[in-house]
């Protein structure tokens, strides 16, 4: 049996500024064989990326190799000289990138960044290259390749990219492909055809992938074998089928314990053997829901010539009906660009409505007034998605979680309202010094339980939580995901949860709707829904999201 | 005491009211963590605080040249018990250099000279006419033989001058030392260690070895002033170092009074344009591009002619000839503004149209938050880095914008000392034969380095308030 593929020996990469040195990737090693795909999974700040890019040399400027080895075929690429190096890079090992909307140069058509590649690793003329790149966009099922060729990137679709930078990546035929998190950014049909393809290719070269995601679910579907890395170390290394039946490391059954799914309804996600949720019974639900949505519609206007006459309209949502009860989760699913977030910003008259109605507790909250609108805000808050931007970076935290109490004038005296912020964020589990410092002092998850606070400080009965655990990672969803269930338990608050995480809906709702372009196309219960679909797209949603059925505890 | 009757000159109060504010915002940031930490940056960078020292020299001078009085008459009766002011007005940097300004050659004289530029018809002792370059009235006037006493004199004059340059540095170091070995709580000679050692944040030996060189070139400066014309004298006999001085103040108010003139429309009108959208935005826009597409000197030339016309048919508004200029000054620095403001009205317009849209916005929105409170508690503190920039970017520019319009005749008053003007008439001192140099040299010299160091600033004020180039 011939040596591996890629051998990589302690390898250890430091960031070094003027104030202090970072150990990101410590004294790992693993191994590749030729045609095996080996993932790397690990969350954010892990130091996944930063092995890959240590491996073909491509580390920002900041940072440098300390030690170890990186043998691919038997040489020392850490020895190499940049020529030789390039010379790997492209027609040994290449790369596929987690952003397809960047990777790509915007004023090159597609065919040409294709054929550039072929035309200095491989030496072919213009002519060939471009009979050559016909063949690679068959490869990547792109439908149409004549007419694909000479297209700007702008012009696909995200999935059509990402198909187009594996193309790119193909051309020289590498041994080895590295793909950093190539399907986190697409929608969830979209990975598994894009998953689908990368499995097809392999088969049919050869190569062998390195592949780094922090989708656990992925990478049960695509991997050989699984090494999990925390703070810099590979804590973990097995072959899938040992690795998902009964990991070794605490931080692996942490990662898988975190996973939300069908099975832990009703539970809290972290604490163990916690106690049951005591949620309000699912009683007659469209009774007395507190809040109705019927036929609600929100058109973009698209405005042309010199005096941006409207000649036609963006149907952005299309009359979306929806109730929510009292103390429960309503989930609206979809891909991006179905229109869900804007259906929970036109509930709260952040972009208007053109048509329907929003009634909460019996008022149309569409049709008040500036002033009588001004009174209904306390009762429909909304948390976002981006916890970096959903702050304004110049404000205290405390005055940040004081501004809706101030504006709505919930409290007033000074006193009594500075007790209240303090009260709001140990409620959501931070210390009460945090409203004396700036929200970038505190990370992604200690950001979102900041925004809950805010939310939460004016007593509201619907919070429209629009996506807000999706860019955030596993252990710090299930910490946001606990906190909610815990809130709703308390305050017997509703929620609207918009999402496109389906195992996230399978745990937290109670109701879901599926929506598809701006409509929505089946709504119900949750476990009605989700384990019998009757909509076709629902049908297909479900089927391309891939199932992980967590290992279960054997001490 | 005040040494005369004070007058308060429009720029003057305008200069110092910025000069208030500068240092309002700065006690105000220092207790901000995310305000303190660009300008951190700052003061840790070397280019900063090299450029920080060398532009205030010219700041202070600036500022020294502010400040206008009637200076007292002197030969006065102590008798008559009423003190008499005299009608010109002199700021305090001319007190301090009133020897320089007193001393008026009858015309050229190249600098360090002892002898006049142009020949001379002399009645000798005997009688006789002959035409000889005379002696200068003040300029080395202290030597019996300039022929051969001048190079010493000159070398011992600098010496003498780099010696209270090192006497007075050194005091300098040894009281910074103190200073920061007070605040660090570490011995004084450990503090001194570090200063020269350059391993310090703020780059110590940096400042230090600045200090040097700028007090060095200083008192050498000064300690020739005393005797020579160092620049030499321009036609009527003015000393040209004195002009070059008297030009910071008009390039520095130029520089920093038009874009604080220009501030509040282009914040305001941004900001404005791209929060309300709509026909605000309409309206603001066909505002600023029907401005733009007029040419701005033409513009400029046209005010400036109609300020003209209104000075010489109400002369009698004016009390003297510095009021009259300064009133012009404002006016350049007035219309300079209205013309320069699109382009950060624009550019607050666009950050302002991406800001509208981001979640804390919007959040701010949920709550009801007034639209006003919005503006300036969400979007303005959010913009400001971009307004800080383009002020330190503007500066170097509109300095240079004076000397182009002063040489074209439509910049200041053709009586106020700036640069524009020095260049302007050494138009024809170039084409004289021979040649007179220095005017053009000196003022271009000054011009270069404020620029210069304005420019290096700037780069570092930009670096650290960018948020696209940090982090």
């Amino acid at each position: 049996m011939p040596g591996p593929l890629l051998r990589v020996r302690d390898l250890t990469t430091v960031f070094s500024s003027s104030r202090r040195t970072i150990t990101a990737v410590d004294q790992v090693s693993f191994e590749i064989r030729a045609g095996q795909t080996f993932a790397l999974v690990g969350e954010s700040g892990s130091g996944k990326s930063v092995t890959a890019l240590s491996v073909i040399r491509l580390l920002p400027e900041a940072a440098s190799l300390t030690s170890g080895s990186v043998h691919f075929e038997g040489r020392d690429l850490l020895r190499l000289p940049e020529r030789e190096m390039r010379d790997i890079r492209g027609s040994g090992i290449s790369m596929i990138f987690q952003e397809p909307m960047t990777s790509l140069n915007p004023v090159v058509r597609v065919g040409k960044q294709i054929s550039e590649v072929l035309i200095r690793h491989r030496g072919m003329t213009r002519a060939q290259a471009r009979k050559h790149v016909l063949d690679l966009l068959e490869a990547v099922r792109i439908p149409r390749p004549p007419q694909t060729i000479d297209m700007y990137a702008h012009e696909l679709s995200g999935g059509m990219k990402q198909r187009v930078m594996v193309a790119i990546a193909l051309a020289c035929e590498p041994r080895l492909l590295i793909a950093d998190e190539p399907t986190t950014a697409l929608d969830v049909t979209i990975q598994a055809q894009v998953l689908e393809l990368i499995n097809d290719l392999q088969r049919q070269f050869g190569m062998a992938i390195l592949f780094i995601t922090h989708d656990l679910a992925v990478v049960k579907q695509v991997a050989d074998h699984v090494a999990v890395m925390k703070d810099g170390v590979i804590v973990e290394q097995s072959s899938n089928e040992v690795f998902f039946s009964s990991p070794q490391h605490a931080y692996s059954w942490d990662l898988f314990a975190a996973l939300p799914a069908m099975e832990k309804r009703g539970k809290p996600l972290l604490e163990r053997n916690g106690q049951a949720l005591q949620k309000p019974a699912v009683e007659d639900v469209t009774g007395d829901s507190v809040l109705r949505v019927r036929d609600l519609a929100v058109y973009f206007p698209i405005r042309k010539g010199l005096f941006k006459r409207t000649v036609g309209h963006v149907k952005a949502v299309d009359g979306v009906s929806l109730d929510i009860p009292p103390g429960q989760t309503v989930a609206l699913v979809g891909e991006s660009g179905s229109g869900k977030t804007t259906v929970g910003k036109g509930i709260l008259r952040l972009v208007q409505p053109t048509l329907g109605e929003v009634t909460y507790l019996g008022m149309p909250i569409l049709e008040l007034d500036r002033s009588r609108l001004m009174e209904q805000r306390a009762n429909l808050q909304i948390v976002f998605q981006d916890p970096y931007s959903s702050m304004n970076p110049r404000m205290l935290v405390g005055s940040i979680i004081e501004e809706g109490i101030k504006a709505l004038n919930v409290i007033s005296d000074a006193q009594a309202r500075r007790q209240r912020v303090l009260e709001l964020l140990e409620q959501v589990g931070l210390d009460r010094d945090a409203h004396l410092r700036y929200p970038h002092e505190f990370s992604g998850g200690q950001r979102q339980r900041i925004c809950i606070a805010r939310a939460l400080a004016v007593n509201p009965k619907i919070i429209v939580c629009d996506e807000p655990t999706s860019a955030l990672d596993v252990s710090v969803q299930a910490q946001i995901l606990d906190l909610l269930n815990h809130l709703q338990e308390q305050y017997a608050i509703s929620y609207l949860f918009i999402t496109h995480n389906m195992s996230v809906v399978a745990y937290f709702a109670d109701r879901v709707a599926v929506m598809y372009q701006g409509r929505i196309v089946e709504q119900g219960e949750v476990e009605q829904v989700l384990t019998d679909p009757q909509h076709e797209y629902t049908k297909q949603l479900l089927g391309a999201v891939l199932r992980l059925v967590p290992p279960l505890r054997s001490s | 005491m005040f040494p005369g009757k004070p007058v308060f000159l429009l720029t003057d109060i305008l200069v110092f009211g910025l000069v208030l504010c500068i240092v309002m915002f700065f006690l105000y940031a220092m207790r901000k963590p995310h305000l303190r930490q660009p300008w951190q940056q700052v003061v840790r960078s070397r280019a900063g605080v090299i450029s920080m020292i060398v532009l205030s020299v010219y700041v202070g001078i600036a500022l020294l040249d502010s400040v206008h009085f009637h200076p007292v008459l002197e030969n006065q009766s102590a008798a008559s018990g009423h003190v008499q002011h005299s009608g010109e007005v002199i700021s305090l940097f001319d007190r301090m250099v009133s020897g320089l300004r007193e001393s008026g050659e009858k015309t050229y004289s190249a600098p360090f000279a002892a002898y006049l530029y142009a020949k001379e018809t002399v009645q000798q002792d005997d009688g006789t006419k002959q035409r000889v370059y005379p002696r200068l009235a003040w300029g080395a006037s202290h030597l019996e033989h300039p022929e051969t006493q001048k190079t010493g004199d000159v070398l011992r004059l600098g010496l003498k001058g780099a010696l209270k340059a090192v006497v007075l540095w050194g005091a300098l170091v040894l009281l910074l030392g103190w200073v920061l070995s007070l605040r660090a709580g570490r011995a004084f000679r450990v503090t001194l260690g570090i200063l020269f050692s350059g391993r310090s944040r703020i780059p110590w030996r940096t400042v230090v070895v600045t200090l040097g060189i700028v007090l060095l070139v200083l008192m050498t400066g000064a300690e020739w002033a005393t005797k020579y014309h160092v620049l030499g004298t321009d036609k009527v006999g003015e000393d040209v170092l004195y002009q070059a001085l008297k030009s910071i103040r008009t390039g520095v108010v130029i520089g920093t009074l038009t874009t604080l003139l220009m501030l509040p429309f282009a914040v305001l009108f941004g900001i404005m344009a791209g929060y309300f959208r709509g026909w605000v935005d309409d309206v603001i826009q066909y505002l600023y591009t029907t401005l733009n597409s007029i040419p701005g000197v033409l513009l400029i030339a046209a005010a400036v002619l109609m300020l003209n016309v209104y000075m010489s048919k109400h002369a009698e508004q004016f009390a003297s000839l510095t009021q009259r200029a300064d009133l012009r000054l404002l006016f350049l620095c007035l219309i300079l503004g209205l013309t320069s403001w699109t382009g950060l009205c624009r550019l607050l317009r666009a950050e302002t149209l991406k800001l509208r849209e981001v979640d804390f916005i919007q959040a701010a929105t949920a709550f009801g938050v007034g639209r006003v409170q919005t503006i300036f508690r969400h979007i303005l503190p959010n913009v400001m880095h971009i307004v800080l920039i383009t002020l330190v970017l503007d500066f170097s520019g509109l300095v240079l914008a004076e000397a182009v319009l002063s040489y074209i005749n439509i910049g200041v008053d053709p009586t106020m000392n700036s640069w524009g003007n020095m260049i302007n008439s050494a138009r024809l001192e170039m084409a004289r034969e021979p040649v007179v140099w220095w005017s053009l040299a000196a003022s271009l010299f000054f011009m270069f380095t404020l620029v210069l160091f304005a420019n290096l600033f700037a780069d570092v004020v930009r670096d650290a308030l960018d948020p696209r180039l940090s982090r």
